[in-house]
This record gives C-alpha cells, structure tokens and sequence, in this order.
C-alpha cells in the first residue's frame, strides 16, 4: 500500500536550523582548537566545515524527501531516516496518549510534531515530525475521535 | 504569548490554545500556585550535597560566605523556573479527554482519551502534605514517567477532579456499554485478596545455594579492599606496609621463593583457588539474602511472589497483565538442564517490568508455569532461520574491534622499539584469538537463532550456549517496525521490531519482502483488540 504522503517542506528550515545551531559550536569549537594546537593547520577546522556545509547545506532536503508517513483508517505510519531507515507503524487501538509538542524552532515555523504513545518499551511511541500545527491538532482530534468510536 | 495568570479552577483567556473544535466543558486551569514551592525545594535538595560539599572543604570564615552565595543564586533561580514551568502548564477537562499544555520553550499538548484511562491515583508527599497539597496522577498503563500527571493540587481541588474525571469515565464506559466499576483498581484488589492461594513454585535451600554458585560474584573483592582502607586507623599493623608483610612471611615465603618456578605456579593456583571460592561464597551470601525462602502462589487474579532472608519482599503480578514470558539459562545451567522463567509484565505495583517467577527450574517445571499464566510452549511450531547473509556480515563486524586492535599492536611493534615485554608477538595473536573468539560465538549465536509466527504467538530463540526463548502473545503487541541500516539495505535484508509493554522484541535479518508480511500479519492482529481489553 503506497499512500504515503512527505511531510510539510518547512521542515527543510527545521532541519537546517537545527543543524546550523550545532555546526555554530562545532566551527567555534574547531576555532579555538586551531588557535590553541600550531603547526596541524586545518585539522580541525576542516572536518567542521565540512560538517556544517553537509548538514546545514546538503542533507536536510534529502532527510525531508525520506521523511513519509500515512494516516490510515486504523493505523499511522512514519517513515525517516537517510542511513538508518526505520518504518514504524501503531494501530489506533494500543494508543494511550497523544502528545503534540512543538520546540522554539518548529514554532517559528508553524510546525508540530505528533506523538501516538503506547504503553511500554520499545517501538512505544511513534512520531511523526515536520507536520503543520493546525494539522496535526486536527489529526490528533481525529485519532482521538477513532479511539472513543472504536471502543464505543 | 499574553497569558493572564489565574487561580486554579479559574478561566485562562483561550484562543492561542488552537483546538479546532471549540469545547464548552474545556477551560484551562492551572495547578496549585504553591506548586513550584515545592517543586523548586525538591531541586534545591538535589544540590544541597555538593554545596555541602564546597562549604565544608573550606575554612570556617569562607565557609560562611561560600554557603550565603550559593543561596543567594541557586534560590531565586531554582525558584523562578519553578514558577515559569507552573504558569506555562494549564490543563482542561474536556469532553472526549484530559488536555494538559506545558513547557517554558518547547511546549508539549498531552491529550489523554478517557476511553484509556485505568486509574487515578492520589500521590502525598511528605512536604506537599505540609502544605495539604496532593499529586494526582491518571494511569494509562502507558510506563512510568509518560503517565498523566498534575502536581500539585490542593486536596479539595484533587477530590473535585478525581469526581469530575470519574463522571466523565462513568459516561465514556456507559456509552461502550461497560459496567462502570471496572476501572476500579480497588474493588479488583479486594476481591484479589479474599481468594485462597495455591502453591506453584519454590526454591529450596539447596537450589538456593546452587543458584547462589552460578551467581559468582568478585564484587567482595574491592569491598574489602574499601573496608581495609576504612580500617587503616585500627589495624595493629600498616596493611599497605609491604615491607612489613616481606619480614611477616620471612619465615614460610623465603621457603617458597626458594622453591622456583614450581612454587610461583602453585601459588598462582592457590591465589585462584583462593578468588574462585570467595567469589562463591559471595554469590552464595548475596543470593541468599535475596531469594530465600522463594516461593510462588497462585492467586485468584495472579501470581504472589515472596522471597528474601532478612527483608521478605512481595509482589503480586496480575496474570491479565502478562505481557511475555523469557526463558533464560547460563553456560553452565543449561548443560545441568537449569533454566529461569521471567514474566514480562506491566503491573505497575511490582516496580520493574521484568520479574523472575523461577530463578532456577527444571525444564518441565517452566513449562507448567508458563501454562499457568497461560502462554504456550512452541511446541509444534515451524522454526524459521534468518538470513546467512546477514550472519555473515555480523560475524565480521564481530571481529571487526579487535581486528583493528590487533593491526595497531602490530603496526607499533613494528615502528618503535619499545621495552621487551611489549615486543612479545603474542600481544596481537592474542587480539586475533579474542577476534575470533567474538565471531565465532555471534555467527554460532545468530546461527542458533530461529523465529517461528503462529496465529496468536511470535516465538524466539537465540543464542548458543546459553539460549534464551522468549514467548510473546501477539494480541498484547502494541507496535511495530521494520528498520534497515545502510548494509542491510545493500542486501535487501530488513530488521523486525515490535513493541509490547516493559520490553521489545527484534527478529534481525528478515529477507525485506518476507519482513513486510511478517509486519503486515501482525499489524492485522493487534488490531484486532483494545489495549485496554487485553490487559
């Protein structure tokens, strides 16, 4: 069944804006270490850069264009991950508890995260990151609204 | 964001909470205003130590001010984030669930259907009595920490919303037709504890001090060595003194220092010897402390476990709350057809989710137990192998370490000229060995492992000299996924995972296809049942 949907293209901003904060302390980092080590010029101060243009430039369109996940009658499934790719699907019915969070950075971009939980370890909890606000409240009622009819 | 700050029970101007439907019965409302009192007392208590610590490793005059400085900081500090993390959570009572918002940066909206809620629980601390403060907490059964919880609120208040979910239970159960008291943990305990027990299951003293040797232990090693130094002081003689000891042992050591390399290798023997049965009779002591007089009774809802020699402890483990069951050995257990039965379980009561119900068994005894909470032995079940593909490229990632540790040695050796006894080629051929040591048992390991899916269980086994079996019931599953790292993508293999309360499961190297509609099948029956109704 292929009716998986990517998630909201603000998240692209998401991503690099979370990789830019790292890669911040990273080069400073590298900087200092350059400032403090003679001689090995570039040892540090390379592999920083070449982290920072990866992360903040390259990859965060790739990891959005892996990202996936479909709302389905009975089930929510989340696919990510560029490397370690993981596809992760919860029945409805073994949520206990909904969570939409959303950190400063997805806020300036009026993104949420969903999170189904289930009781347990595990694949426990599933999330699904990158999801506009209004969105993702609205799957969250919707989800919410299945779980009172099924038991009804 | 322009939040007004409201007592609790009083309204919150709404309109940024940015629910689409408009709830009539949903006003925010906040916790106790004397909540984060006691919440900043509590995280002050946590750095009492180490200032403690800074005050009294200084003089006496210093100590003083040390001490003022850091109250001066660490309070108001302690006590404004306190209060910004009350006035930022607002919870409502709605008409389809419990909605509590938090957070100071990141902002977390829980919603909690009533359909899932098990219990409401009633949480007096010491302080927060002081102050007739309780926490209340609504249990979903979703593990501790991810539980609803609000703290504080004054008793008055708590009781008011306890009623008030209660009603909003009652009415959520009568329109699934349910009867209302079934959320009721009390009444289940009530009737739990008029039943007769039966008898399931013991240690005896003797299988108590056999387990005890299997559960060698040189952790009495450094013990001493701590209760030595503490001892230093009273000690007629300098311990640590080894010229002392040289003079002390004159008389017999001479003697063996005399006798050459014969002696030095009973010595070596003796000193073995001498670690093996202290390291037993540890094992013994500590085994002993906690599981003596084990014994296992069947009661109406579950089983009882009590066990330990001077504090007897006790857990109840509710059969209805069974989520798998792990039969374990050890190298030298499963060769004496020793094993040990832990039930994977969810109740909340019993603290940790693993719990052995029979620390050493013999195998038909297992068996009777495992029928007891009844789950089934795979008995008559087809086993299925995993890929040898993927042994393959674990086995090598296996060695992988050690390997490279070897390279380095021989690399060094190599290079520098270093003191003789790091020349010596047995440093990498010793790394070789442990190289192939650790492949050989992770390819006999994945070798032995076997999966094997039934209409209502997913069976495992693993491992080779001490195999484990892990029998888990497919209704109480609560998830799943299938994960593929960038090896296993080359070779189309993919990684099943699925989730049950207090553990997960994972099936490695499935061929893709066949991994999907293993997913797929068992997604099927999970969904077949609540949560709530299988546990």
């Amino acid at each position: 069944m292929n009716d998986l949907e990517p998630v909201d293209e603000r998240f692209v901003t998401v991503l690099r804006l979370r990789s830019a904060i790292l890669s911040v302390f990273m080069v400073a980092g590298a900087a200092l270490a350059e400032f403090f080590v003679p001689r090995w010029t570039g040892v540090f101060a390379v592999p920083a850069l070449v982290f920072a243009i990866a992360t903040v430039g390259l990859l965060p369109r790739r990891r959005w264009a892996v990202r996936r996940f479909a709302m389905r009658e009975d089930e929510l499934r989340s696919v990510y991950g560029l490397v370690n790719r993981w596809d992760v699907t919860v029945p409805f019915r073994r949520v206990q508890h909904i969570d939409v969070t959303r950190s400063a950075i997805e806020r300036a971009n009026g993104l949420a995260t969903l999170v189904l939980h289930t009781a347990g370890a595990g694949v426990s909890a599933i999330s699904v990151e990158g999801l506009d606000h209004r969105r993702a409240e609205s799957m969250r009622d919707h989800i919410r609204d299945i779980l009172k009819a099924q038991t009804a | 964001m322009n939040v007004r700050i409201v007592g609790p029970g009083e309204r919150v101007p709404s309109g940024h909470q940015g629910s689409p439907e408009v709830d009539a019965l949903a006003e925010p409302r906040r916790t106790d205003p004397r909540g984060p009192l006691i919440d900043s007392v509590t995280n002050l208590r946590n750095a009492v130590l180490p200032v403690a610590v800074l005050i009294f490793t200084r003089e006496a005059d210093t100590a003083f001010i040390v001490g003022a400085i850091a109250a001066a900081v660490l309070i108001p500090i302690s006590l404004i984030f306190s209060y910004l993390a009350w006035s930022r959570l607002t919870f409502r009572i709605g008409e389809h669930d419990i909605r509590v918002e938090s957070g100071l940066v990141s902002r977390t909206a829980r919603s909690v259907p009533y359909e899932r809620i098990q219990d409401i629980a009633f949480e007096e601390k010491p302080l927060a009595r002081v102050l007739g403060l309780v926490a209340l907490t609504f249990e979903t059964g979703a593990g501790a920490g991810e539980d609803l919880k609000l703290s504080y609120l004054s008793r008055k208040d708590a009781q008011a919303l306890r009623n008030e979910v209660r009603d909003q239970l009652r009415d959520s159960l009568r329109e699934r037709g349910e009867r209302g008291d079934r959320h009721d943990g009390a009444a289940e305990r009530e009737t739990q504890a008029i039943q007769t027990e039966r008898a399931l299951f013991a240690l005896s003293p003797s299988r108590v001090l056999i387990l005890g040797v299997f559960n060698f232990s040189l952790i009495a090693i450094p013990l001493a060595g701590g209760v030595l130094a503490q001892l230093e002081d009273v000690l007629p003689f300098d311990f640590w003194d080894i010229d002392g000891w040289r003079e002390r042992l004159a008389g017999p050591g001479a003697m063996l220092a005399g006798m050459g390399v014969a002696a030095q290798a009973i010595g070596v023997g003796v000193l073995a010897l001498a670690l093996m049965l202290v390291g037993i009779a540890t094992g013994m002591v500590r085994t002993a402390l906690r599981e003596w007089g084990f014994h296992l009774t069947r009661t109406a809802n579950g089983l009882k476990r009590v066990r330990g020699l001077f504090t007897r402890t006790m857990a109840v483990l509710p059969v209805r709350r069974v989520q798998a069951a792990i039969v374990s050995t050890g190298i030298v257990r499963a060769r004496l057809g020793w094993q040990e039965l832990s039930l994977v379980s969810l109740a909340a009561d019993s603290g940790g989710a693993n719990h052995a119900i029979a620390p050493l068994a013999r195998e038909y005894e297992v068996r009777a137990l495992i029928e007891e909470v009844g789950l089934e032995m795979p008995d008559a079940v087809e086993w299925q192998r995993i890929d040898p593909r993927y042994i393959a490229w674990r086995t090598i990632l296996a060695a992988r370490f050690w390997i490279v540790v070897a390279g380095i040695v021989a690399t060094i050796q190599f290079q520098f000229a270093l003191p003789a006894p790091f020349m010596a080629d047995a440093w990498w051929i010793a790394a070789i060995g442990l190289a192939f040591t650790k492949a050989l048992r992770t390819m006999r390991a994945l070798q032995r492992t076997r999966y094997a899916l039934t209409d209502t269980y997913l069976f495992k086994r693993s491992g080779w000299l001490s195999p484990v079996l892990y029998i888990v019931p497919r209704q109480k599953l609560n998830g799943a996924a299938l994960y593929c790292g960038p090896v296993e993508r080359r070779l189309d293999l993919a990684e099943l995972v699925v989730g049950l309360a207090g553990a997960s499961l994972s099936v490695p190297g499935l061929a893709s296809p066949r991994a999907r509609s293993l997913l797929q099948d068992l997604l099927e029956s999970m969904k077949r049942r609540d949560f709530a109704s299988v546990n």
